[in-house]
């Protein structure tokens, strides 16, 4: 040990100095021959450096590829719905894979993903109209939601008629509970069998009773509940369901109104019962219906 | 200290020929610094065969990983850092391995009376009071004087092997130090105990 460090532990006022101990030379020489030995298996050069550039690609690909998947879960592609619609004057009943079934009226699209699990929950949307009968999942508890333009509907297991036409959705419930989202406020709403939800373009919503509800659900047996309905009310079925437009004669409006029932297959019934009904003469041209007063 | 700067331009030299893939230049700092490295394993493992394995390991790493060591400044503060930190991390394997063994985060330095010296060579009793107030010393103070007393190493470095700064080393050493001043007085009275002894014959 040198002398300096027997001066600057003096300095450090300590009368004493340390001793490390010692090592043999075999001890060293032992020690490195495993060292030796162990660094002969591997390579000179790591394996890292030359796949540096691989990685780096793989890295990015794998990038791409979760970004693929994670865009497509949250902005699903067209690819991975089946999409189901319904002409004018047509209906169409489906039943989904969780044995909901779904009556379409007529002028309807609904939007159905095509891989339906017990994980994923239960969606589809809606434009037009359509009556649902939502299986309830009393195991998973799966909610059931019907997208509109307007509104999302979330429903456990209930049965419901959803129209969206004129950028409006009327909800009405028959059977269970169902609650509204609406994205303005992400307020949940809940109503109760009997009750009609009315949402418009700008997501304001209006509660209404109705005690008739199962009425609004009844276009799918061809029958049809009018109360106090105007004829533009009328007018406007007739071109969502049927595709036809409609001029009304400008005495008629906002002065005939039908209260009741009626049974109708198809367009020419409907105004066949309409006109008889309502005392009003009425005239199929092409694609134009017009009403006039019975002269 | 102008012998350990020209030592670690050596080691340096050595070390920067090992990065080329130069086994002679790294079995040459091996045998430089196998001793010291061995010394502060068995200090901090108590255990020769353990020590002896995790200097095996520390240069094993160092030469797979040895393309991704960035410019060693001090080549044998580098290596204790390394060794060091490869100890700890052996310490919190064997922590997480079974809770049973019961052992602390931190490795604890113990002092023998061998590795005292005092000018009286064969002064076995003050030896052994001096090992006796060292390991009464927290385990940071103790790894503080080890590396300052044993391996020479000046604070700076200290600093850099226990990844503490300069001040907290100092500090360290300080307080250990106000503690062994004590021994002077101890080897004093001694001393005078001797001499007493030899008054009263």
């Amino acid at each position: 040990m040198p002398d300096y460090f027997w001066e600057d532990n003096q300095k450090e006022g300590l009368s004493f100095k340390f001793r490390r101990k010692p090592t043999t030379k075999a001890q060293c020489d032992a020690n490195w021959l495993s060292i030796q030995n162990r660094i002969a298996g591997k390579k000179q050069r790591p394996i890292y450096p030359m796949l540096k550039p691989i990685l780096v690609a793989a890295g990015f690909f794998m990038l791409i590829v979760l970004t693929y998947f994670f865009v497509n879960q949250n902005f699903r592609s067209t690819e991975q719905y089946t999409i189901v619609q319904t002409g004018f004057g047509a209906m169409k009943r489906i039943v989904l894979p969780d044995s909901t079934e779904v009556m379409m009226n007529a002028n309807s699209t609904l939007k159905i993903p095509s891989v339906w699990s017990d994980a994923s929950q239960r969606e589809v949307w809606i434009k037009g109209e359509a009556w649902f009968h939502v299986q309830k999942k009393i195991i998973t508890k799966q909610n059931f939601i019907v997208h509109t333009p307007q509104t999302n509907v979330e429903v456990l297991g209930t049965v419901f008629n959803i129209k969206d036409r004129r950028e409006k959705s009327v909800i009405s419930l028959e059977e269970g509970s169902i609650q509204l989202i609406t994205d303005k406020n992400r307020v949940l709403t809940k109503i109760v069998p009997g009750q009609v939800a009315i949402v418009t373009k700008d997501k304001k919503m209006s509660i209404a009773t109705d005690n008739h509800v199962q009425f609004r659900s009844s276009w799918q047996f061809n029958q049809y509940h009018f109360e106090h309905t105007s004829l533009t009310e009328i007018a406007e079925m007739i071109q969502d369901n049927y595709g036809y437009h409609t001029v009304i004669d400008a005495k008629l409006i906002s002065t005939k109104f039908l209260t009741g029932d009626l049974t109708a297959k198809n367009i020419q019934d409907f105004i066949k019962v309409i006109s008889v009904a309502m005392n009003v003469r009425i005239e199929m041209s092409g694609n134009t219906i017009y009403i006039y007063p019975k002269q | 200290m102008l012998q350990d700067k020209s030592n670690n331009e050596q080691l340096l030299k050595w070390w920067i020929a090992a990065r080329d893939g130069d086994v002679q230049s790294f079995k040459a700092l091996h045998h430089h610094l196998f001793e010291g490295l061995y010394a502060y394993a068995f200090k901090l493992l108590d255990d020769e065969t353990l020590s002896n394995e995790a200097v095996q390991d520390l240069f094993v790493k160092l030469w797979v990983r040895k393309e991704f060591i960035n410019t060693i400044q001090q080549v044998k503060p580098y290596f204790y850092a390394a060794l060091r930190k490869q100890i700890l991390n052996h310490f919190r394997d064997l922590k997480l391995k079974s809770i049973k063994i019961q052992l602390s985060q931190q490795p604890d330095i113990a002092f023998s009376p061998e590795d005292i010296i005092v000018k009286k060579e064969s002064d076995f009793i003050l030896q052994q009071k001096i090992s006796l107030l060292l390991n009464q010393l927290p385990k940071r103070q103790k790894e503080v004087i080890y590396l300052r007393y044993f391996e020479n190493l000046d604070p700076q470095q200290i600093a850099e092997i226990m990844g503490i700064n300069y001040q907290s080393v100092s500090n360290l050493t300080q307080k250990a130090l106000h503690k062994l001043r004590a021994v002077k007085m101890l080897s004093m009275l001694i001393s005078l105990a001797f001499l007493f002894q030899f008054v009263k014959n």
